[in-house]
């Protein structure tokens, strides 16, 4: 049953959403294009972002930080993923490779220098492992929040959050790094 | 330290390194189509239109002379409210209301009567089918959400204190509804027609201004012997 309980609370939540909007929209197309290499995709990844943005902007509380950064970053970057996933009928992991190690732009080393090592490892987790661990542990949401946010069924969620952690163990374990 | 306690830190640094190694949105050269930065500008300009909906009596000048009329006939009504517990019940606390494609439960106030879920009272189920095992609870400001898992199947319990700011809605597709009442208060089961989606029964403890709901893939009756299991939780 679909059940929405919305506070209206609109002027407030309409003046978040435009900081949102201006802040990131350039960012969050770069991120689409990278993954789909077409400026049309990735203009319609960016508008089903933004939507998916709105439904959550109760969960944003300053447009402005690296924490909302990071959450329109995994909303983008999901949505995208998605949509290539459907279109290659690719798997994960090949996706995740395409756009860390690919064309992305992203300076992969870079983002791995002066952390600890099981950042290391997260990092090498498939996106949407990945996405669970960060969202869980990072943003601090349970999995019914998280299965909203991606559009996955709770079960896949809980899944995914137990096949993360299974995986993230074993990289640990070949990077040697002791848990 | 465990290893969930290591993760909080590590998926923090993983998401810091992530976010401060992305471009600067300055940097980035995009020119976006006509069509998307309308689209988008749509969104932002219908952003409050049910706002907007709910002001338009107030503030549109033509329904002037049916004011002064509406408030002399709320000068007898608050009269008769006053006096009259039916009448008070009837235009205040959670009001339902059918839309086109959902129904919708608005919180009509009175604001003296609203309640945040930080010192409210807590509810809890004392049955569910067996099998069904405790997976979360979450709250939020207003409202408190326990959610129960068997293998595929769900099962949410769900109560809100009434605010001025709340709205539920509950989309109608392919379901049949049916007044009931559980224990003693007003409210209806919405039943799914497909197998695969759950129902719904819903009630409203007028006294107190809650806003009750069991959802579950569970039969008709067992959803409302959940609903009439659920009490005031011992502290």
């Amino acid at each position: 049953m679909l059940i929405f309980l919305t506070m209206i609370d609109a002027d407030e939540d309409r003046e978040k959403f435009i900081s949102i909007y201006n802040n990131y929209r350039k960012l969050m197309f770069y991120i689409a294009k990278s993954i789909l290499h077409n400026d049309q995709d990735a203009e319609d990844v960016v508008q089903e972002a933004f939507y998916k943005v709105a439904e959550n902007i109760s969960k944003i509380s300053d447009p402005d930080c690296t924490k909302t950064k990071n959450f329109v970053v995994i909303i983008v970057e999901r949505k995208a993923l998605d949509i290539l996933k459907c279109r290659k009928k690719t798997d994960a992991e090949y996706i995740d490779e395409v756009y860390h190690e690919g064309e992305s732009g992203l300076d992969y080393e870079q983002i791995l220098e002066g952390v600890s090592s099981l950042a290391r490892c997260i990092r090498k987790l498939p996106a949407n492992y990945r996405e669970v661990i960060i969202l869980k542990y990072y943003f601090g949401y349970n999995l019914k929040e998280i299965s909203e946010l991606l559009g996955l069924t709770l079960n896949y969620a809980r899944q995914i959050d137990q096949r993360a952690k299974k995986r993230l163990r074993e990289i640990c374990k070949e990077e040697g790094y002791d848990i | 330290m465990t290893f969930e306690e290591h993760l909080k830190v590590a998926a923090g640094e993983v998401a810091e390194h992530m976010a401060a190694t992305l471009p600067d949105e300055a940097t980035i050269d995009v020119e976006f189509s006509d069509s998307f930065l309308r689209s988008m500008q749509e969104f932002i300009d219908n952003w409050d239109v049910r706002k907007k909906k709910q002001t338009y009596l107030r503030r549109h000048p033509v329904v002037r002379f049916v004011l002064i009329a509406a408030a002399i006939i709320l000068l007898v009504f608050g009269m008769l409210m006053a006096v009259s517990p039916e009448v008070r019940a009837a235009v205040t606390g959670w009001l339902r209301q059918e839309l086109e494609d959902s129904v919708m439960y608005k919180f009509n106030g009175p604001s003296e009567i609203e309640s945040d879920n930080k010192n409210a009272p807590r509810f809890e189920m004392t049955w569910i089918p067996e099998g069904y095992q405790l997976y979360d609870i979450d709250k939020t400001d207003y409202s408190t959400y326990v959610y129960y898992l068997m293998g595929d199947k769900e099962i949410t319990f769900s109560y809100t204190f009434g605010s001025e700011s709340l709205d539920m809605y509950i989309l109608l597709e392919d379901l049949t509804r049916e007044q009931v009442n559980i224990n003693g208060m007003e409210g209806e089961i919405l039943v799914s027609d497909k197998n695969e989606e759950s129902s719904i029964v819903i009630w409203k403890d007028n006294e107190q201004n809650i806003l009750f709901y069991v959802d579950g893939n569970e039969e008709k009756d067992t959803l409302i012997k959940i609903a009439e299991s659920v009490k005031l939780a011992k502290e």
